[in-house]
Parts: C-alpha cells; structure tokens; sequence
C-alpha cells in the first residue's frame, strides 16, 4: 500500500484523516488567483443581449386538445400542463423570425453519409421466448390486446376556459 | 481512506497486474462505499452477485496474466438507459419499472468485454427528460459536494445525475451517462468531475433508449481526462447493430500525459454569445481565468462570434418534444413495460397505460411534440427548427474550418458548462422543467445540434463550496485536441474530485 501512496497521481494531494472537528467544507486556498488576469480578457465583461420577439399567447382549445390526445393517447392531465404547453409553443414562437430562406432542414448531422444496409438474412434468431417474456399477457406464442377498432372514450376537461 | 481510490486506471490496472491489489478487493469496497453512501441516491438497482463473479473472473485473468486491458477489474457503473441482459432496466419510469431487457447494449457489451466490472445501474430524470436527476420515481439523487444532506441539499444535475455522482463519490472509477442536450456535461460540472460527449455516431446508442434520436450520445464520466480517455478508447468505433455509427473506423487515441502540449499552436476561441443573461460572478471570472492561463502559456486566445447560439435553446426544445412524440409512442403496454388492467379496448389499454406509466414531463412533452406536427403546424416549427438547425450547425463549421474574411480559425472552443454552480434542491424544483432546461442546457445543447465533441472538466470550488466546470467543443472526430487542451487544463488546476467531507464522513 505504501507502494500506492509514492506513486500516486502528482496532481491530486494525498488525503489525509480528517478529526472529527475539523471542518473542510470551505473550499481550499486555490493555488490560482482567479480574480488576476494578465491580459484584457477576450471573454466580453457584460453579457450580450439577444432580443426574441415576444408574439402573441396561443390559445389551444378544446377540440385541439382533445385531437391531440387522440393522437398522443396521453391525457393532459391539470390546468399546470395546459399552461406548460401554451409556453412550450410560445417559446416555440421565437424562431420564427429567423431568415431561413434558402436553409435546408438538418435532419441528422451524418447527411454526407449513406445510410448502410446489411443483407436480408437472420444474423440473430431463437430469441422467441426471451422476447415474449418482457410481455405481461401471452397467449402460446402471441402477444395478446383487447379488441381493437373501438374509438376512445374522451371526457370533457373542465380547466380550460372554453 | 482507502488509498486505491485516489489511483487512476492505468495506475490501478498496473497494481492488479503486479499483484498489489486485486479487482475483488476493490469491487468490495465499492459495493460496500455504494451501500455507505446510499442517502445520495445514485442508484437505482445494485447488481453484487453480476459484480462480484465478474471480479473473480477478473482475478483469475490477472491471475494467469491474460488480463484484457486497462479496464479489466475496474469498477463502473451505467445509467438506467442502457439495456442491460437480465438486469432490469426502468428509466426511472414506472413504464418500464418491469422490463428486463433480453439484451445489452452495444456500451455495455464492449465495458464487459474490456473486463469492467458494473456496479450497478444509475439513477436518473425519467427517460432523460431533464436537467436536475430529480423527476426519476426513485427520488431525486443528492450533490455530493452539499454540506448538509437532509434538508439544504444541492442537486446533482441531470440527467445522469447517477452517473455523475458514483464517480464523485469515489463508488466508481467511471460510469456511463447519456447526453441528448448536456445531460452528462451538466451533472459532470455540478458534481466536479470530467464529462465528454462525444462525437454524435462515435460511439454506438445500440441499446440506448431513445430520446432524441438525432441527438442522442452516450457519454462518459471520469475523475481525470486519462481516465475519460481509457474508457473511450474500449467503447467507440462503428457498430453493425446502430446504422447511425460513423463508419469510419476508430483509431484509438494514444496520447502520454507526460508529453507537454505545445499550447503555440493551439487557436483557442471564446463564443461572445455564451455570455448570456444569468451567467454567474464566480463562473464568468473561472471563464476568464483559464482564457488567460492558455493565453499565458503561448495558445493564441480570439474572442469569436457564433450568431445563432441564442436560438440554439428554442430550437433544441422543438427538435426534442417532436423526436420524443414519435419515440414514446412504442409504450403500449403490450409487448413489454408497464400494462394497465384495461381490456375493453386497444386504444383504451394504450390511453391508460401510458397515464399511468408516464409522469407530467413527459406526457406534456408529448402532447407538445404532437402540435408541432399537426399537419398545419409542421413546416412552422417542426421544419423550420430543422432549418435553424442548419444555421447553427454551420456556425461552427464556421469558426472551425472556414472563416470568413478576416475573421480567426479556432481549434477548440472555450465557454461555460452551466450558469452557475449546483443549485439547491429546493430552489430548483420551485421552477418548472422546461424552465429549468431551458437555464441549464443553454450552453451544452448546442454542440447537440451539430453533433460536435464537448467536455466538461472541473476547474475550482465556488464560494458556496461547490464545483465550478468549464466546457471546451472542438470540430467533429477531433477528440484528441479536446482531451489534450482538457489534460493540460486539468494539470493547471488541480481540482481534487474527491476533496470532499461527504466522503470522510462515510467512510470514516
């Protein structure tokens, strides 16, 4: 263990017991002054102001709402989600500003790269039974769901101001 | 103490070979330190027995001198994002409280192959969705570096504020976290240890649940810049099983801590726009330090300009809420994960299950990501985030490789991790999620867009006590000057991750 100890990274001092009174919640004396800076800084002194435009508040009603549980099949659940999804997209709002013209969408960052396909053959296989165990209702070697074509049943929310 | 802890990999894999400590030792200790420092809450689920027989394993390797590497017998841990065979896998989600994933992912299959040993699964926000590691059905992990643990603690970060925090506690010699927007950057930062993002495709996310599947990295955490750079090396390069790996295969970087680095021909650049509002005293004057130590040594230091850095945050919060829409529509209940007792309907059955299974962050950002693709809606945000993504993707290309005019080429940027040190708990959570990421990602969640490498290494302790990070971004593939400029800062600084009365006090 000695050993240890002696070659033991330079940079990180060796710890030493601390007595149950001794306190080292105070950060230690840095060896660097960080308020000294030899040179003018290139890291400008005052943040710099971007200014967004602030459009109007959007208003989601009802049949909005109700159209986007149908799509999500997630409910909203309280007047607090509502209101984090009327800023969500009006945080949203603040690029629109921004001149696109000419800009292509980036959908991935390996656009110069070609997608790779392998050959339509089973690499992996015999993994039936390790697949259906994840299921909490089987049926022989099935996955099993309740009837479908049934539309969902939505209720009226009573927090929006509709 | 013990003195093994404050080793690094090489160090600790040179003292397995020659026999001065073995990887069951070691692995004991670290279950033990992780049942010690079970208050932090970095854990979502321990895995002793997985542990202890790959530590045996380990042994014998050693043993016979056919050990696999620097990694071999050494302690790691992996969020709970990554599927792990035969070990459940949740999400900090009740939605997949059950799932016992039939395979590993591509990370975890390589970590053991190099001989790691994992410790156990970290906590974490559900599905990544955050910044502070406190949305997760586990309860929320604590910061380390908090003086008081019961009632003013600080936070940990997130969303692999598991992650983070088992390596700041000394519990692992390294973990694996995931970073969508800063998710392994700001937890790194908060709890004073190195995090990298790599290179979006370097490493594979086989295996790693989706978030955003245009953005989505696993990243690596570490107490020193080697240590970082070991793990990188035994887990990146192309992967069959992921066709967005870059193809290109990976030369693992060889780089001797002992060489100095020549900072003269180092072009160092300082985005202007990272000075954003709410930027704090003690982080603004770290920032300046280390811009003047690197100008002090030789690197030329040049303030540059990355214009659409301030739309990068609106943009980041479109692209994740349609990419979550679209991802989180696999939770039905049916194949695997959380079912709810339902069978008059499918739709009824998906409906309630995913009511029950998903918390309000996650189902408000999926409700959100739903209207931005409404038909009438999708070229207004949807596709015109894609287009301002364009821009910012190529305002680094900019400063990296084509300059206009006179302006300068950098090699490696230099700007703040977060805004201020770790906040507390209750601070925090008085805020609402997406206002909380919409503070705390801004300065990480651009190198996402472009899909550029970031890390975030500790430079000092606030007067709070608390660690203070700062981030360096380099152009993509360009790993090796990031960790060279990052060792070099690190060699100046000196911040000793494990300097921390949390750590006596538990294993004292």
């Amino acid at each position: 263990m000695q050993r240890i100890l002696q070659k033991t990274r330079s940079y990180c001092t060796v710890l030493k017991e601390v007595k149950k009174n001794q306190k080292i919640d105070k950060p230690k004396e840095n060896k660097l002054n960080f308020t000294e800076l030899k040179y003018p800084s290139k890291v400008p002194s005052k943040p710099i102001k971007q200014s967004f435009p602030t459009g109007e508040k959007p208003v989601i009603d009802n049949a909005t709402i109700q159209l986007l549980e149908r799509l999500a099949l997630v409910n909203l659940e309280s007047k607090e989600a509502l209101s984090t999804l009327e800023k969500s997209i009006e945080f949203a709002e603040k690029i629109s500003h921004i001149d696109t013209t000419n800009v292509l969408p980036l959908y991935t960052v390996l656009e110069d790269q070609n997608l790779y396909l392998r050959e339509d053959s089973v690499t992996e296989g015999n993994c039936r039974e390790d697949i259906l165990r994840g299921a909490k209702v089987t049926e022989e070697d099935y996955f099993v769901s309740p009837p479908g074509n049934i539309p969902l049943q939505q209720k009226e929310k009573d927090f929006t101001d509709n | 103490m013990k003195r093994h802890l404050q080793l690094s990999i090489k160090q600790l894999s040179g003292f397995y070979a020659d026999g001065s400590i073995s990887p069951r030792t070691v692995v004991d200790h670290s279950l033990d330190d992780a049942i010690k420092l079970k208050r932090l809450n970095a854990f979502i689920r321990l895995s002793p027995e997985k542990a202890l027989h790959q530590a045996k394993e380990s042994d014998h390797r050693y043993e016979n001198k056919e050990q696999l590497g620097v990694l071999d017998g050494v302690p790691i841990a992996i969020k709970d994002n990554f599927c792990t065979k035969e070990l459940t896998t949740t999400c900090a989600s009740r939605m997949l409280s059950n799932f016992v994933p039939p395979f590993n992912a591509t990370v975890c299959e390589r970590l053991a192959n190099a001989g790691a040993v994992l410790i156990g699964k970290t906590n974490m926000d559900q599905f990544a969705m955050g910044s502070g590691t406190v949305d997760s059905i586990f309860g929320p992990s604590k910061n380390i570096w908090s003086n008081d643990l019961v009632d003013k603690w600080h936070i940990a970060g997130g969303s692999s504020g598991g992650s983070a925090t088992a390596v700041a506690a000394g519990i692992c010699y390294a973990a694996i976290g995931s970073d969508t927007g800063g998710s392994t950057r700001n937890p790194a930062a908060y709890c004073g240890v190195v995090g990298l993002k790599p290179t979006y495709g370097l490493i594979s996310r086989h295996g790693l649940i989706p978030l955003v599947n245009s953005m989505d990295v696993p990243g690596i955490f570490a107490r020193n810049v080697g240590d970082c750079l070991d793990v990188l090396n035994a887990i990146a390069g192309p992967d069959d099983r992921d066709s967005t790996t870059i193809r290109k295969p990976f030369r693992k970087i060889d780089m001797s801590f002992n060489e100095e680095l020549d900072l003269r021909n180092v072009r160092i650049g300082i985005p202007k726009e990272y000075h954003c509002e709410g930027l704090s005293n003690e982080v603004l004057e770290t920032w300046m330090k280390v811009a003047d130590l690197l100008e002090d040594s030789g690197a030329h230091v040049h303030q540059v300009s990355l214009p659409n850095t301030s739309a990068s945050i609106f943009v980041y919060s479109i692209l994740n809420q349609c990419e979550v829409a679209s991802n989180m529509a696999r939770y039905d209940g049916i194949e695997y994960g959380h079912r709810a007792e339902i069978e008059s309907s499918t739709e009824e059955l998906y409906a309630n299950t995913r009511a029950e299974g998903f918390n309000t962050v996650v189902k408000t950002r999926i409700l959100t990501g739903n209207y931005f693709l409404l038909r009438k809606n999708y070229h207004k945000y949807f596709e015109k985030a894609l287009r301002v993504r364009r821009l910012i993707s190529e305002d680094f290309k900019r400063v990296f490789e084509t300059p206009k005019n006179d302006e300068n080429i950098v090699d490696v940027l230099l700007t703040p991790t977060t805004l201020t040190d770790a906040p507390l708990y209750n601070d925090f959570v008085s805020q609402s999620n997406r206002d909380q990421c919409a503070v705390q990602d801004f300065c990480t969640q651009p190198a996402n867009m472009a899909g550029i490498p970031a890390i975030s290494i500790p430079i000092r302790l606030s007067k709070r006590g608390l660690p203070i990070g700062l981030q360096l971004m380099s152009k993509s593939l360009n790993e090796e000057m990031l960790l060279r400029v990052a060792g070099w800062i690190e060699q100046q600084v000196e911040f000793d991750c494990l300097a921390n009365e949390q750590i006596y006090a538990a294993r004292s």
